[in-house]
Order: C-alpha cells, then sequence, then structure tokens
C-alpha cells in the first residue's frame, strides 16, 4: 500500500482514470480494481450472472484490505436496499463462495449436522431463520477476515458470537419456554454449523502451527524408547483385553484429526480417554476401584506417545481458540482436553529428572546410541502378542465347538440307541399281534384261492386274445354314444351341443356313410364329457336363478316395507 | 445479595444454576480421591467397580436456595507433574489442598501449591485447605497450630477431615461453596455495567500472562492484556 502511495503522485492522470478499455471518462479508485464506481458495478453484475470463476483469484490476488474495503461498500450500499433483498443478496455471495470455497463433503457434513439437530430448530417458529442468519453473518466476517487479522482475534470473535446467540436464546422472549438444555444444544448446534464451515479456513492457519506441529511429532519420534514402565503406569501386556483397549483408545485419538467441529474433537478426546480408565480398571482384572488422576495421567501420556497423533498441536489449538469456552472450562470434556494439554506440555518438557533415570542415560536414549527395548520393538511384540491372542481366543472358540459337536454327537447316538431299543420292543409287540393277523390272513388266502379256480365272476371276463372286425367297432361307438345323447336330450333340450350330438346321431343311420361316420366319431366321443359339465352349469344356473330373483325381491320388498 | 441476583438475571442464571470449578491439588497418597469418593457418593472402600473413575465428578448441589453445580477436576499429584499444574487450575473458582497429617512433606507441598496459586491466579481463587487422615491421629507430624496459623496467614479456611470415618468432608465442600458465590456476587456486582459474557473465562485466560501484580479489578486486566 505505501509504496502504491508513493507511485501515486508521479503517475499521469490517464492511469488514474477508469481501466475500461473503451475509454470512461471518470476517475478510477483502487477500491474498485482501478474501474470508476459505475463500471466496477457493471463488472461485478457481469461476474455474478456469469459466476466465473475469476473472482476469487482477483480477490486474492489483489491487496486484502482492498477485498475488505470493497466488502464493506457493499455492504452499505445494501444497506440502503429493503431488507429483503439484503437478506437474497448475501445469500447469493455465500452460495457463490461455497462453489469454490467448500467441495461436496463439506456441505454433505453440513447437511448431516442440518438434519441431526432438526427437532430442535423446528420447535421454535423462526428460530432457524434467526440462527442460520447469525451463521451466515457470523461466517462471512469470519472468511473476510481470516486472512488479515491475528488468531487471537479471531478466537475472540468466535467466543463473541457463541455469546450473542446465547444471549439471543436468553432475552428473547419468544424462547423463553426452551429449557437449558435445548438452548446448550442449540448453541451446539450453532458451533458445529459454523465450525464445519469455517474449518478450511481456521484449522492450522498460522505457519507457527505448522512448525509446533512437526516438533512435537519429531520429539515423540524421538521418545520412541519411552515405556510404560518409565512413565510409572503398569499396563497388563499380557492381558489380551487391555491391550485391545490400548489400541481403541489410540485409534481414538488419531482419530481427532479427522473431525472437523470442535465437540466432534473433544468427543474422540473423551472415547479415548474412557478406554484408558478401562484400561485402569481392567488392570487388576476389573477389581481396581475408581481410577484417579495419579493414575490416569501417565497411560495418557504413554498413549499419546504411541498414537504420535498427526497435527497434534495444531487440533489442540483449534479447540482451545474455537470451541465455546464454558466447555472447555467446564464438564468432563473439557477436564479430558485439558489432561491431553498436560500430556502434551509433559511430553514437550520430558526430561531425565522427570523419568526418573540418569541424565547420561536418557542422553544415550535420546542420541539414538542406547536402543535397548524401544517402543517400536514392544510394539512389535505387542502386535504378534494381539495377534497370538486373537488366535488363542479363535482355538479356545474351536475348542468349546468341538466339545458341544462331540456331546451332541454322544446325545444323538444315545437317543438313537434309545430309539433302536424302543423299536424293538414295539416290533416284538406289534409282532406277536401281527403274528395272528397273519395266521388268520393266511387260512383266508388259502380259502380264497382254492375258491378262485371256480368263482363264476370270472367266467364272464373276456378271451385272452381280441380280434379286430371291419364292422364292431362303428356299431360299438354308435350304440353307446346313442344312448348318452339321448340322455342329455332328454334333460336338456335347449341345449346346442346336444342338438349337435344329436344331428350327428341321427344323421349317422340316415346317410349311412363309411367316411362322414368316421369323421364324426370325435365330436361323438367328447360330447360326453361335455354335457357331463354342462349339465351341472345348466342345473346350478336353473335351479337357483328362481330362489335368487325372489330373494332378492323379497329383500327389497323387505326393504320397502322397512321404508 | 438482591444486586447480585438482578446481576444474575442480566447473564440469564438465575433460572439455570451456577456452575463452578473446583481443582483438587495435593500429593499422591493423601486421599484426594477418597475425599471426592466420600463426598459425591458416600463410598470410603475402594473396593467397588461401579464407579469408572474419581478424577473428573459433577455434584449438584442446592446453596441457600440456589442451585449449584461443581465439577471437581482432580489432579495428578505427583512430584514430576507438578509443573503441569497450572493448566489443571486455569479458570477454575476453587481449589481444596489436601495433605496428610501424618507427613510433613505433603504440608509442605501445600505450601508450595499455594504460593503458585496466589502468584498465577491472585485472590481470584477460594482456597480451602483439609488436612485429611485424623483417624491416625496417633501418627500427627503436622502440628494443629502450624496448620491453622499458616491457612489463615493465606486467607484460606481450614479443615480436618477423615474420609475413612466420614469427618468434616461436607464442610470442606459447603464451606469452599460460600465463598466461591461470595466471590462470584462480588464479581457481578462490580462488573455489573461492563459485563456482558457470562464465563468471562477467555479474559482469565490471558491474564496468566502478567503473573507479578495482582489487580483486583477485572477491568484494569482486561486493557493491560489486550
Amino acid at each position: 500500500m505505501m509504496s502504491f502511495k508513493k507511485g501515486n503522485f508521479r503517475i499521469g492522470e490517464a492511469e488514474l482514470k477508469c481501466k475500461r478499455a473503451d475509454g470512461c471518462d471518470y476517475y478510477g479508485n483502487p477500491q474498485w480494481d482501478g474501474f470508476c464506481s459505475k463500471c466496477y458495478k457493471d463488472i461485478q453484475k457481469h461476474r455474478r450472472m456469469n459466476a466465473s470463476p475469476k473472482k476469487v483469484p482477483i480477490n486474492k490476488t489483489s491487496e486484502k484490505q482492498d477485498f475488505k474495503k470493497v466488502g464493506s461498500t457493499e455492504k452499505k450500499s445494501k444497506l440502503s436496499y429493503l431488507k429483503m433483498f439484503n437478506t437474497i443478496k448475501s445469500k447469493d455471495d455465500i452460495s457463490e463462495k461455497s462453489k469454490k470455497d467448500y467441495d461436496p463433503l463439506i456441505a454433505k457434513k453440513l447437511d448431516q449436522v442440518d438434519i441431526e439437530y432438526s427437532p430442535i430448530l423446528s420447535e421454535t417458529k423462526s428460530l432457524r431463520i434467526d440462527l442460520k442468519k447469525q451463521i451466515r453473518n457470523f461466517c462471512q466476517m469470519m472468511m473476510m477476515s481470516h486472512l488479515q487479522s491475528p488468531v487471537d482475534i479471531q478466537s475472540e470473535l468466535t467466543q463473541h458470537f457463541y455469546q450473542n446467540i446465547l444471549d439471543m436464546l436468553n432475552n428473547n422472549y419468544s424462547y423463553d419456554e426452551l429449557s437449558h438444555e435445548k438452548k446448550e444444544q442449540i448453541l451446539d448446534y450453532a458451533e458445529k454449523y459454523s465450525m464445519i464451515k469455517l474449518y478450511k479456513f481456521l484449522f492450522c492457519m498460522t505457519l507457527a502451527d505448522e512448525e509446533e506441529d512437526l516438533a512435537i511429532q519429531k520429539r515423540i519420534r524421538q521418545l520412541n524408547w519411552v515405556n510404560a514402565k518409565h512413565l510409572d503406569c503398569d499396563i497388563d501386556k499380557t492381558n489380551a483385553q487391555i491391550i485391545e483397549l490400548v489400541y481403541k483408545a489410540i485409534l481414538e485419538l488419531l482419530d481427532m484429526d479427522s473431525a472437523t467441529a470442535p465437540q466432534d474433537k473433544l468427543a474422540c478426546v473423551v472415547r479415548c480417554c474412557r478406554h484408558i480408565f478401562g484400561v485402569l480398571q481392567g488392570g487388576n482384572n476389573g477389581m481396581k476401584g475408581p481410577a484417579s488422576a495419579d493414575d490416569f495421567l501417565p497411560v495418557l501420556i504413554f498413549v499419546v506417545l504411541k498414537a504420535n497423533p498427526v497435527r497434534l498441536k495444531s487440533n489442540l489449538h483449534y479447540v482451545t481458540r474455537f470451541c465455546n469456552a464454558s466447555r472447555l472450562m467446564s464438564g468432563e470434556a473439557g477436564y479430558y482436553f485439558t489432561n491431553l494439554c498436560c500430556a502434551v506440555s509433559f511430553i514437550e518438557n520430558i526430561n531425565a529428572e522427570l523419568l526418573s533415570m540418569n541424565i547420561e542415560e536418557f542422553e544415550q536414549y535420546m542420541n539414538g546410541t542406547l536402543v535397548s527395548d524401544t517402543w517400536d520393538s514392544a510394539l512389535i511384540i505387542c502386535e504378534g502378542m494381539h495377534q497370538m491372542f486373537e488366535q488363542l481366543a479363535l482355538l479356545a472358540d474351536l475348542k468349546r465347538r468341538n466339545i458341544m459337536i462331540v456331546d451332541d454327537a454322544l446325545k444323538l447316538k444315545n437317543e438313537m440307541s434309545d430309539f433302536k431299543d424302543n423299536f424293538m420292543d414295539q416290533f416284538a409287540v406289534l409282532k406277536e399281534v401281527y403274528t395272528i393277523v397273519d395266521d388268520c390272513d393266511e387260512t383266508n388266502n388259502k380259502v380264497a384261492v382254492s375258491i378262485d379256480d371256480y368263482d363264476p365272476l370270472c367266467s364272464n371276463l373276456p378271451s385272452r386274445t381280441m380280434i379286430p372286425q371291419v364292422i364292431q367297432p362303428a356299431e360299438r361307438t354308435r350304440t353307446s354314444s346313442s344312448c348318452t345323447d339321448v340322455d342329455s336330450w332328454d334333460i336338456h333340450s335347449a341345449e346346442t351341443v346336444s342338438l349337435h350330438s344329436l344331428d350327428a346321431c341321427f344323421n349317422i343311420p340316415q346317410e349311412n356313410n363309411e367316411i362322414a361316420r368316421s369323421s364324426l366319431e370325435p365330436t361323438i366321443n367328447v360330447q360326453p364329457q361335455l354335457d357331463e359339465i354342462q349339465e351341472i352349469s345348466i342345473q346350478g344356473w336353473q335351479i337357483p336363478s328362481i330362489p335368487c330373483e325372489t330373494g332378492g325381491k323379497e329383500i327389497t320388498n323387505s326393504e320397502i316395507n322397512m321404508q | 445479595m438482591d444486586e447480585s441476583g438482578d446481576g444474575l438475571t442480566s447473564t440469564g442464571s438465575r433460572t439455570t444454576a451456577q456452575s463452578f470449578k473446583v481443582v483438587l491439588l495435593g500429593e499422591g497418597c493423601v486421599g484426594k480421591t477418597s475425599l471426592v469418593l466420600r463426598y459425591t457418593e458416600d463410598k470410603f472402600n475402594d473396593k467397588h467397580v461401579s464407579t469408572l473413575q474419581a478424577s473428573f465428578v459433577k455434584k449438584k448441589l442446592n446453596f441457600n436456595g440456589r442451585r449449584i453445580n461443581l465439577s471437581i477436576w482432580d489432579t495428578a499429584g505427583q512430584e514430576r507433574f507438578h509443573a503441569l499444574g497450572p493448566i489443571y487450575y486455569r479458570m477454575s473458582n476453587g481449589a481444596i489442598l489436601v495433605y496428610d497429617i501424618t507427613d510433613e512433606d505433603s504440608f509442605q507441598k501445600v505450601k508450595n501449591w499455594i504460593k503458585e496459586l496466589k502468584k498465577m491466579l491472585g485472590s481470584e481463587i477460594c482456597l480451602v485447605i483439609a488436612g485429611n487422615k485424623i483417624d491416625l491421629e496417633k501418627d500427627r507430624t503436622v502440628s494443629v497450630e502450624d496448620a491453622e496459623n499458616y491457612a489463615s496467614s493465606v486467607g484460606a479456611v481450614h479443615f480436618h477431615t477423615s474420609a475413612k470415618m466420614n469427618s468434616g468432608i461436607e464442610e470442606v465442600f459447603l464451606s469452599l461453596c460460600r465463598l466461591m458465590i461470595e466471590k462470584a456476587d462480588k464479581q457481578i456486582a462490580d462488573n455489573l455495567v461492563t459485563l456482558n459474557r457470562s464465563g468471562s473465562t477467555r479474559r482469565r485466560t490471558v491474564i496468566i500472562d502478567d503473573e507479578d501484580d495482582v489487580p483486583s479489578k477485572e477491568s484494569s486486566r482486561w486493557c493491560c492484556s489486550s
């Protein structure tokens, strides 16, 4: 800015004029990228319409303060418009920004937060709108100022924002019926939503943070030889359950980096610490009393050393700066977080005295000249032990199942032998009964067999060989079919199918034609079957139709009577 | 009291409970954990598994019709963690310093803690000293007179307690509560005009930097810190 101002006196009038190519006669202004107010407005409008990707790079390359001033002038001009217009416009700004600054992942996360808190937000009518407006304004402000104002100011602004929301909830009469817990949840929502949105800008924002991250990471790597004994915490390395819990605690601590909202990061710390308490309790097979801070802190330090989480310092700074201060001051999460800070501070200041060992030994360890019982090897051992215990557990399970199978097999064998005995008993009884029956049968059979030869019924059976004759089959079918057809004719005189068959029947003797007769045979053969079916259907149609109609009439009559 | 009541409504705290943070300081094995367990759950024997931990405990109580939420923070008492103290006790409203009456060293530790607390937090923190294990009166090495004289010289209240026999513990916490409420009321009355945030925690975190002079007014400190 300064150099630009100095140069200002030397440049000619032409350069002070609006930068527009076709020569606008007005003076330009560095605040408006060297355009005059009218041209700048036009250009801005044009950009907004196209939602061109140029806007952000231009703003970034142009001086930051200019950007801020542009924002404020825009705001001022907006204020003079209708309020409705104002909100719409700022919404456009946000959405436009979000297109470039946010990846879909953040948008998805924000949607999730919205869904998670929607029951609370929809409880009071204007709450959602009010909150959204506050969050939007805050985010906009933070995004504009994130490059120039120092971290402390940003943190202060964030805390003010939380306080403003709390004041809004406490002082607005429309929120009077909300309970304290609900107000807390609403505040949670505001914190979560805005922090996820601003995470990119607020997390690890200075170079100093990054350097600290690398320093602590290097430090922990250097301290890889520190084991549980150095810290006076007894972790039973032979107990699979406890090793499992240590691993879980480490994983939770590593997870902290992937969470975005401060409370999500805190939740990771809380889960990690709960696992550590599990370790402390399980230490003596669950017989130990409630763990105190004396036991807890060493294990936490041990876990931090073993985990060596990425960007640890940045995470801690982010939470202390942007998490709601009241949450950090009191509450379980705050306590665990404080302990984590203590652990990190201890690691940073670790020396021979703190580990109760002599200085030379400590130095040798730190130089890497002394590498006895390194943590890496311990880790490998742990890993091996872990696998071994897993396999042992698997074997135990298999053994248990094997025993179960053997038991079942024995049971089945017993059942089978029982069944066999039972069966044999029953069989013996039945056998006794059936021997009598068998005797009777045998006598009957003997009689039957003896009678069979003289059975008069059998004498009517056809002769063993049947010789086909030319006329015989035709005569037989004619007589049989005519018989059935006459029957059907008698009963259902109106039936057309039977009429056909009757025609056929009458036609056969009249024509006396062999070919016609043979061609008619199939219809004649099928006819009786059809008649049988139609007999039933016709009867069914004829018989119930009368009572049905009368019944229906009766009902209608009775209904009429009733009416 | 009435004035402070008005102050509370302005921050919306009359309907909600006031919360205080209390840190427990003391050497290892003086009975900090037992003291807390006795107070919050009325248990002494540490063979019960129902409570997972006794390092962070919440206690709700009613004090003259005002609802108080105490969060009690246990601290690691080992010598090697001594330097971590400030991280624990910043932003706390009260501190309970526990020593073992049979252990002269633990009483010396209490003196160190108090010196440090005074340096860091000034008169902002309410102090209570508890001489624990009075059931072992016959082995006493710290004389009653010494302890009480020291307590009054630093503006702390002294109590004799026994977690084993459950004596004096209720009094320790109640007296600390009274002190903290009085302090909070006074603070609210002082800052009635300027107070716009109920927590005012941020300010205190910044204050730790200038440790030598101990200004009593919140506002003056606010100026120099920013």
